[in-house]
């Protein structure tokens, strides 16, 4: 089940999706979020999920995840199809198989950063790796506060532990929406860069939803939203291509 | 500002649902209390005066050191007066039945015979009939045509009649007689009452006047309303209690209302600091936050103030309802509501909401506008009002704790209950340290087995002390109560019934009123379960003294095995042992000389008065045969083993006697009388405690509610990282099954050591009191407080379960 440590150079998919949609809400009311989405996201790939505010990138990760179910379509991961599991499989399958790391509020406040990175451990029952959260929070410059509760944590390191929290359980796919969205330019900087080396360093496929053109040049590939539609790709991108098709998506929008 | 507090409690309608209910509960119990009262004052009045109202006068003697009773000539004067037309005359008496030690009214029959319907024979028509009441038909098991004997003589039943309807016979048994047999059986000699309706054309005032002037100063006359009014006064002299009883318990179950008003204020308060502080940002006055605050607990108590009144008028209905088809004492057909029950239970409940809601409302009302720019920090640093509070219940627990004991020990009762007000409301005010602490001792090894949810319900419910605390309070206080009763009843009666065997000789005798005993039964009763030891006492029925027809008894060697102390003491040949009542009755003293005679057999024997006699009369074996060589056996005594259980030894005795007349007594039947009263009295007290367990289950209901309401984004946290809703439902009803199990916990050693400092401060070392600690009653309420738990946790669990994982992600 497990396909971290993969070469970099493989061609497998992680995650797919087969004419994705999604309604919210019913009748002349609805509103269709995803409108028919197919796309794939390697193994060991740095995808960044970009397009204009309400173009559904948020809806397309919550589903990529299992936080949410579709209206039609299939949400592949590995071999698995999403959308035919019950609730109950999918918070298992959200406790062993992704990870994620949000905008903002993604620590419980009454746990200390130690307990939160091992909290989908626990929820799970599996033995806690201790090389593995060494090598982790080390990477991510946390050992020193490990014993501290959030609200002693600064919004970088806050960030950081949930990105640690992701990679615990060796996820599938590590989903993150806006992951520098509330934080300084050099703190996101910084934030950008244990993203790379958690997909150089442990092969991790990573889908981040992003803003910020600079930090959709740190990826391999930018897919690009509208309408809750595909409106292209990007391959390895510089700042300027990723501003050039923004700007794209916004004339046309 | 007044549209402000109204726009929140539209909104918020839903938070303020737990604390409406609370309210709502406690007034109810208010409204129900004051409005059976009532009814229950309007029944007596038609069942304590009967027909007395419809009388012009009623007479009877003149208070002070007179006559007891109007002698006999006054019927005449009274009936001869012109102004005066019908008149109906009652004696009657107290008769002593020392064979069943019970206490019965003798007298005439009333005017109206409607109010003494004959259920089978007749009224007594002549000397030497007479016709009792159904329970005296019981416990003597007489039938008509049976002989009703007396120390004072006898009489044969004529008829069995029905007191249910007579205002007289309340809780005594009832003897209908003619006035003469009245005076056989009683002594009791001229008229007890005498009832006149005045002439034709004649005004009520007229006869009064006239009686007046006629009787003179012998006899006090009132008119038929004064009389009525006096029999209503002396009947709800106990209803005054009642009602006071119940009131008591009323105010626990507003006590625990109040907890749960003033947690709730907090918590809704405490979440909408950032808006209050944005409010006097913009420039609303502190006065006017307070206001609108106030007027929100105004709104609220109003509202389920008056719904409670009317939940309550519907409770009592129903009580009276059900109290007047079991046909337990009065019926309650006069169903009424006064303006008091209605506007008394309003205030009450508009006053405690606001009470409960002022501490939170003021610290609300103290936020300061800088409040709304700051981050959401976590304001959880302890106030200093907190640290005082909790040094305060810690000296209370200390202080209150050392009165208690000091008042156990010396004995003196209002210090004990001065002690254990103390420490108790120390221990409430502790509870922010106190309940998190225990939550975390019987909390950890629990929370550790139920894996990941039991861990973060403990986390949860320890993480907020104050709240927890407050939710925990308000069970705590039920409990503690309940377990105190129940702690408290037992440790009394055991303590007690350990005092009433030394102080009876005997623990069951069985004594014949008419006739032997057979064989059978005296076989039967070896058989009863708990009996180690019997003695068959021969006896038969002679004149003793100055009175007639009593049952001597014969004492055989083994009945040394069955009475205890110096119940026998003295009796030796040649003695007639008397208990000191029947010695008195018989005109007998200590060391005088008497001779029984039974068919020409003389005996003459020296008295000796004892205080522990068992029986009334008692001589050896060996005089008795002497006085009547073919004497069955009349009476039976029976030793029951120290753990026996005398109610039910009791009750096998007398099913093994029903229908011989026979009667059981001695110190088993006492013990087992107490004990079934004490039952009742603890079944009582612990449904009317139910009521505040009810409230507090509601509060734990909305504290999680609220909580939930709260964490919204914590649990779709928690969700979204694969908590399972079956998990998420596991936790919060780990988090009030927590605080349940710490309320009953602290409630219970609380109570334990209040249930045996009671009955220590109340017997004061007359009584030695064992501790004795009810576990299976413990056990039902540690089960309850867990069921209550889940329960209360049900629909929190709900809400929360529709919470979507992808909540987390929402900016807010
Ligand atoms: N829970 C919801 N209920 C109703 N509509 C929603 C909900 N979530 C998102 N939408 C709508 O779906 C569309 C896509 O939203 P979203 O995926 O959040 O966009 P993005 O993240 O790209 O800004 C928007 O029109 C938004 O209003
Ligand atoms: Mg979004």
């Amino acid at each position: 089940m497990t396909t971290t440590g993969t070469p970099l150079t493989t061609t497998t998919t992680a995650a797919r999706t087969v004419g994705l949609v999604k309604e919210y809400g019913s009748g002349p009311h609805a509103v269709r979020a995803l409108d028919g989405i197919d796309v794939s996201f390697g193994t060991g790939e740095f995808t960044a999920i970009m397009g204009p505010s309400g173009s559904g990138k948020s809806t397309l990760m919550h589903l990529l995840a299992g936080l949410d179910t579709a209206t039609s379509g299939h949400v592949l991961l590995g071999g698995t199809d999403l959308s035919r599991m019950s609730d109950r499989e999918l918070a298992v399958l959200r406790r062993t198989r992704v990870g994620f790391v949000f905008q903002a509020f993604n620590l419980l406040p009454m746990l200390t950063a130690r307990q939160n990175i091992t909290l989908p451990l626990k929820l799970a029952g599996r033995r806690l790796d201790h090389a593995w959260l060494d090598l982790v929070t080390t990477t991510l410059g946390l050992d020193e506060r490990l014993e501290h509760r959030p609200s002693e944590l600064s919004g970088g390191q806050q960030q950081r532990v949930a990105m640690a929290r992701a990679l615990m359980t060796r996820p599938d796919v590590l989903f993150a929406d806006e992951p520098t969205g509330a934080l300084d330019s050099r703190t996101s900087a910084e934030m950008l860069a244990f993203l790379r080396r958690s997909v150089r360093e442990f092969g991790q496929t990573v889908v981040m939803v992003t803003h910020d053109p600079g930090a959709a040049a740190a990826a391999d590939r930018v897919v690009l939203l509208r309408d809750g539609r595909l409106a292209g790709e990007l391959r390895d991108p510089s700042r300027e291509d990723v501003l050039e098709a923004m700007g794209g998506l916004g004339a046309t929008a | 500002m007044t549209g402000l507090t109204l726009a929140t409690l539209r909104t918020q309608a839903r938070r303020y649902v737990g604390p409406g209910l609370a309210v709502l509960l406690g007034v109810a119990f208010v409204a129900t209390t004051l409005t059976l009262s009532a009814t229950l004052t309007a029944s007596v009045r038609t069942a304590a005066s009967g027909d007395l109202g419809a009388w012009a006068a009623v007479v009877s003697a003149a208070e002070g050191d007179g006559p007891e009773t109007l002698p006999e000539s006054a019927l005449e004067r009274v009936g001869d007066l012109p102004e005066v037309g019908d008149v109906s005359a009652e004696r009657s008496g107290v008769l002593v039945h020392d064979a069943v030690s019970d206490v019965f009214l003798v007298t005439t029959a009333p005017a109206d015979e409607r109010q003494l319907p004959v259920e089978s024979g007749r009224m007594p028509a002549s000397t030497g009939e007479v016709a009792v009441s159904t329970d005296v038909a019981t416990s003597l098991g007489l039938g008509v045509g049976d002989r009703f004997s007396t120390p004072r003589g006898g009489a044969t039943v004529v008829g069995v009649v029905d007191t249910s309807e007579d205002p007289r016979a309340t809780g005594l048994g009832t003897v209908v007689a003619t006035a003469d047999e009245v005076t056989a059986l009683t002594g009791v000699e001229g008229w007890t009452e005498l009832r006149a309706d005045a002439a034709d054309g004649v005004p009520d005032a007229a006869a009064v006047e006239a009686v007046r002037t006629a009787l003179g100063s012998e006899a006090t006359v009132r008119t038929g309303a004064e009389a009525a009014d006096a029999a209503v006064q002396q009947m709800t002299g106990g209803r005054d209690v009642l009602t006071g009883f119940l009131l008591a318990f009323a105010a626990v179950a507003l006590l625990v209302s109040a907890i749960v008003i003033a947690n709730t204020f907090s918590v809704l308060l405490a979440r909408r600091a950032r808006e209050t502080a944005l409010l006097r940002a913009v420039g609303a006055t502190r006065a006017q936050v307070l206001r609108s605050a106030l007027l929100e607990a105004v709104v609220l108590g109003l509202g389920a103030s008056l719904v409670g009144v009317g939940v309550g008028a519907l409770a009592a209905r129903g009580l009276a309802a059900a109290s007047s088809a079991s046909g337990l004492g009065i019926p309650l057909t006069t169903f009424t509501v006064p303006l008091s029950a209605v506007v008394v239970p309003t205030l009450v409940g508009v006053v405690v909401t606001m009470a409960a809601a002022l501490v939170p409302v003021v610290r609300s009302a103290r936020i300061s506008p800088m409040a709304a720019l700051r981050p959401d920090a976590a304001v959880t640093a302890r106030s200093r009002a907190g640290r005082v509070r909790i040094g305060l219940g810690l000296l209370g627990v200390l202080g209150g704790g050392a009165i208690l004991a000091a008042g156990a020990t010396a004995g003196v009762l209002p210090l004990g209950v001065l002690g254990g007000a103390v420490s108790f409301v120390g221990v409430l005010l502790a509870g922010s340290v106190l309940v998190p602490a225990v939550a975390r001792l019987v909390g950890s090894m629990p929370a550790r087995a139920a894996g990941i949810p039991g861990e973060m319900a403990l986390e949860n419910t320890v993480r907020h002390p104050a709240r927890a605390a407050s939710t925990a309070s308000a069970l705590l206080v039920g409990v503690t109560l309940i377990v105190m009763m129940s702690v408290g009843a037992a440790t009394g009666q055991r303590s007690v019934t350990g005092s009433l065997d030394d102080r009876f000789s005997v623990d069951v005798a069985v004594v014949a009123t008419s006739g032997d005993l057979g064989p059978g039964v005296v076989r039967q009763m070896d058989d009863i379960d708990g009996v180690v030891a019997s003695a068959d006492l021969p006896g038969v029925r002679t004149d003793v003294g100055d009175v007639t027809d009593q049952q001597v008894v014969g004492i055989p060697s083994s009945a040394a095995d069955v009475v205890r102390g110096d119940g026998l003491g003295g009796l030796a040949p040649g003695v007639l042992l008397a208990a000191r009542e029947s010695a008195d009755a018989a005109g007998l003293t200590d060391g005088a000389r008497t001779t029984l005679s039974v068919g020409g057999h003389d005996v003459p024997l020296t008295v000796r008065v004892s205080d522990d006699a068992p029986v009334s009369f008692a001589v050896t074996t060996e005089d008795l045969r002497t006085l009547a060589p073919d004497a069955g056996t009349r009476t039976v005594l029976l030793r029951l083993a120290p753990d026996a259980d005398a109610s039910g030894a009791v009750a096998q005795a007398k099913a093994v006697v029903a229908g011989t007349g026979a009667a059981v007594s001695g110190g088993a039947p006492m013990r087992a009388q107490l004990e079934e009263v004490v039952d009742t009295l603890l079944q009582v007290v612990t449904a009317l405690l139910a009521v505040s367990v009810v409230i507090a289950v509601v509060g734990i209901g909305t504290s999680l509610s609220l909580s939930v309401i709260e964490r919204t984004r914590e649990l779709a946290l928690v969700r979204a990282l694969g908590l399972t809703r079956r998990q998420l439902r596991g936790m919060l009803a780990g988090e009030a099954v927590l605080l349940a199990v710490v309320a009953t916990v602290v409630g219970s050693v609380l109570g334990t050591v209040y249930g045996l400092a009671g009955p220590m401060s109340l017997f004061g070392g007359s009584v030695p009191v064992v501790l004795d600690v009810p576990w299976d009653r413990l056990g039902l309420v540690a089960l309850a407080a867990v069921v209550c738990g889940l329960a209360a946790s049900v629909l929190p669990a709900r809400r929360a379960s529709r919470i979507a994982p992808a909540a987390a992600l929402a900016d807010d």
